[in-house]
C-alpha cells in the first residue's frame, strides 16, 4: 500500500483550521508532493468544533474519505483531541501537535513518536493575528507542526502564506508567527 | 514526486474553483445562475470574474433555478456559450427547462454539484440527483478529481457545440467530496484552451434579420422525427466524446480516458464498474484486494452515464469473470439505476456474466476503500 501521512486538524469555527488545511496543502506542494486538504462540512458555526483531513504523500492520491484512523493529529484547542479519539490511535508511531504549554492530564492516554508542544494561542495574540475576537491560530500552528513532524521545509510554508496572502494586512504577522511556533516548540520523544 | 518539471504551475483548488476557473479560461458569454450549496462558491467566483473583466461576458442573476435555465434557453438560441451550475433541489426545480433545453438541443454546459435529494434534510453526496437528469437528453459527465473537473469544463462546451452532436452537456462533481476540497490542479492555459475550443459556431440563432422559430408547434409526425434526431445525435455523440477527450489528453499529457476509465488488470475474476470520486477511491481498494491472494481484481470507471458507453461495457463483460456495480443511488421498485444499465447491455450479446449490486455513499455517507474492499469481498463470497 502506498505510504501517505493522514493528518487531522482539530479546530473550532472561527480558528481557521479551513485555511490551515489548505495554507499546508500548498506547503507541501512546494515540497515536490502530493496533497489535499478535506474539511468536514455540516451545519457551520464559531465555536464549533471542526475537522480537516490533510493526506501528504510521494505518490497521487486516490483517497477522498474523511481520514479516521489519523498518522498525525493537530490540535488547535486542547480540548478537542480526547472528544474525537478515546482511544490511542498513535500505537507508537506518528506526531500529536498541541495548542498548549503543557501537556494535559488527558493526554497520557495518546502514545505518538512525537509530541509537540506550544503556546501557539499566545503567540498567534502577541503577533495580532485576532479578527472579530477570534485568535487566527491556524497559521501558526503550521509552524508548529512542522517542527514536530519534522514533514515538510519552512521555506515552502513562507511561500504558501505569500501565495494565500499577498495583499493581506496579516501577512507579515504570519510570516512572524510560523517562525516562532517553530522555534518555541518543544517536541518530546514518547516514553 | 509532484514537480518534476519546475515550470508547472500547480495551485489547491477546491473543486468549485476548479470549474469556475475551467469556465473562465473556455469564454462563456452568458452566466445564468442561482446559487445552492454545494454548488453555490462556483456561481460566486463567476460573479466576481465577471465584476473584475476576468470574463468578458455577460452574467444573470435571477430569482430560481427554473429562471437561471429559463435564462441559459435563450442565451444559448441566441447564439451564446452559456454556462450554469447548481445541486439537488436546484436542479429539480429547474427540471421544466433543464427538458427544454435538452430536448430544443440547446448547446451549453451545466455543472452539477451532485448532493442527495430532501427527505430527511440532507446536503452532502450522492448521485440521486444525477439519475434524475438521465432522460432528458442531456449529455451527462462525471468527474473523478478536481483536475478531471478542471479539465473537462472546455472538453464539455466543446462537444455540446459540434454540429454532428448539439445537445447540453452536464458536468458532474461530488458534492462536498470533491467541491469544498483543496486539491492540487494544473491550471489550464488560455492559449491552449483557445485553440481546443474555438468561438461558438451555432448552427442556428434568434437573430432578428434572419428570423427562425425555436418550439412552435409541432404535429406528431414532425415531433417524432425531431426525437429520432435527437437519439441519433446523442448515439453520435460517444465518438465525439471519444475523438475530443484522446485530443485533449495528447494536448495536456493528462489522460483521464475515453467513455470510461480501466484501471488494474484488464482481464480480472473481479471487476468493478463505478463513477465519480468512488471510482477513484474503488482503485486503491482494488489494490488491495489485490495484494490479498483471493483472486484478480480490476475496475472500470464510467466517466460519461449519456452517452452510455455501451461498446466498453461489452468489452468489460468479457474482462471481467464477475462484475460489480456500485450505485450512489436507488431506483425504486427495481434494481440500482447503473445495474439496470450495465445488465441491459450485456442483453445485446446474451453475457451470462453475473452483474452484482452494491450501493454506497448515500446522503454523504463515507466510502473509505477498506470499506470498499470488505463489501466487495462480502458480496463475492455471497455469491459463490
Amino acid at each position: 500500500m502506498v505510504k501517505i501521512r493522514e493528518i487531522m486538524l482539530l479546530s473550532r469555527g472561527g480558528q481557521g483550521g479551513v485555511t490551515l488545511g489548505k495554507v499546508l496543502a500548498y506547503t507541501a506542494t512546494y515540497d515536490g508532493k502530493y496533497a489535499v486538504s478535506i474539511p468536514k462540512y455540516g451545519a457551520e458555526r464559531r465555536g464549533a468544533p471542526i475537522t480537516t483531513s490533510v493526506r501528504i504523500s510521494d505518490k497521487p492520491i486516490k483517497r477522498h474519505a474523511q481520514i479516521e484512523d489519523p498518522t498525525d493529529i493537530v490540535a488547535m484547542d486542547f480540548t478537542l483531541a480526547p472528544r474525537f479519539f478515546a482511544q490511542d490511535p498513535f500505537r507508537g508511531e506518528g506526531t500529536l501537535t498541541l495548542n498548549s504549554p503543557t501537556k494535559p492530564e488527558e493526554y497520557s492516554i495518546y502514545t505518538p513518536e512525537k509530541f509537540g508542544l506550544c503556546n501557539i494561542q499566545k503567540i498567534t495574540m502577541d503577533e495580532g493575528l485576532v479578527k472579530s475576537g477570534s485568535a487566527m491560530t491556524g497559521i501558526p500552528t503550521i509552524g508548529s507542526f512542522l517542527k514536530t513532524s519534522g514533514l515538510l521545509n519552512m521555506e515552502s510554508l513562507h511561500k504558501a502564506i505569500d501565495k494565500m496572502f499577498a495583499g493581506s494586512r496579516y501577512l507579515d504577522a504570519n510570516h512572524k508567527a510560523v517562525d516562532r511556533t517553530f522555534n518555541e516548540t518543544e517536541v518530546f520523544k514518547n516514553d | 514526486m509532484l514537480n518534476e518539471d519546475k515550470h508547472k504551475r500547480i495551485e489547491i483548488w477546491t473543486g468549485n474553483q476548479a470549474i469556475a476557473e475551467g469556465v473562465a479560461v473556455s469564454r462563456p458569454e452568458v452566466i445564468s445562475a442561482y446559487p445552492i450549496t454545494p454548488s453555490t462558491d462556483i456561481i460566486q467566483d463567476l460573479s466576481d470574474f465577471v465584476e473584475s473583466g476576468k470574463i468578458d461576458g455577460e452574467y444573470i442573476g435571477v430569482e430560481s433555478e427554473h429562471a437561471a435555465m429559463a435564462g441559459c434557453v435563450g442565451a444559448s438560441a441566441a447564439g451564446a456559450r452559456t454556462f450554469t451550475a447548481t445541486a439537488s433541489q436546484g436542479l429539480l426545480y429547474m427540471m421544466e427547462m433543464v427538458y427544454i433545453a435538452g430536448f430544443t438541443r440547446l448547446p451549453m454546459t451545466m455543472t452539477v454539484v451532485n448532493r442527495s435529494l430532501f427527505g430527511g434534510w440532507n446536503i452532502w453526496l450522492d448521485h440521486q440527483d444525477l439519475y434524475s437528469m438521465r432522460d432528458t437528453g442531456w449529455i451527462q459527465l462525471v468527474a473523478k478529481n478536481n483536475q478531471e473537473a478542471h479539465d473537462l469544463i472546455p472538453q464539455s462546451f466543446k462537444v455540446s457545440e459540434d454540429h454532428e452532436v448539439y445537445v447540453p452537456s452536464a458536468v458532474n462533481i461530488d458534492g462536498f467530496v470533491l467541491s469544498h476540497v483543496a486539491g492540487q490542479v494544473e491550471p489550464l492555459d488560455q492559449r491552449m484552451v483557445d485553440d481546443f475550443l474555438p468561438k461558438f459556431e451555432p448552427y442556428f440563432k434568434l437573430d432578428p434579420l434572419d428570423p427562425v422559430s425555436f418550439g412552435a408547434l409541432t404535429l406528431p409526425g414532425e415531433y417524432t422525427r425531431l426525437r429520432y434526431e435527437h437519439y441519433d445525435a446523442l448515439n453520435r455523440s460517444r465518438d465525439k466524446i471519444r475523438k475530443v477527450t484522446a485530443e485533449f489528453a495528447e494536448i495536456t499529457g493528462r489522460d483521464w480516458g475515453r467513455l470510461v476509465e480501466v484501471y488494474g488488470p484488464e482481464h480480472a475474476d473481479v471487476g468493478v464498474i463505478s463513477m465519480g470520486t468512488i471510482a477513484e477511491e474503488t482503485e486503491e481498494a482494488i489494490d488491495l484486494l489485490n495484494s490479498k491472494g483471493i483472486g484478480s481484481f480490476g475496475a472500470t470507471r464510467i466517466r460519461a452515464f449519456r452517452p452510455f458507453p455501451v461498446d466498453e461495457i461489452i468489452d468489460a463483460s468479457k474482462r471481467y469473470g464477475k462484475i460489480i456495480v456500485i450505485d450512489r443511488g436507488f431506483s425504486f421498485g427495481s434494481d440500482s439505476p447503473m445495474v439496470s444499465e450495465v445488465r441491459n447491455v450485456l442483453y445485446k450479446i446474451k453475457s451470462d456474466t453475473p452483474v452484482i449490486s452494491l450501493i454506497m455513499g448515500i446522503g454523504g455517507a463515507e466510502t473509505p476503500y477498506t470499506q470498499i474492499a470488505a463489501n466487495i469481498e462480502k458480496l463475492i463470497k455471497e455469491d459463490n
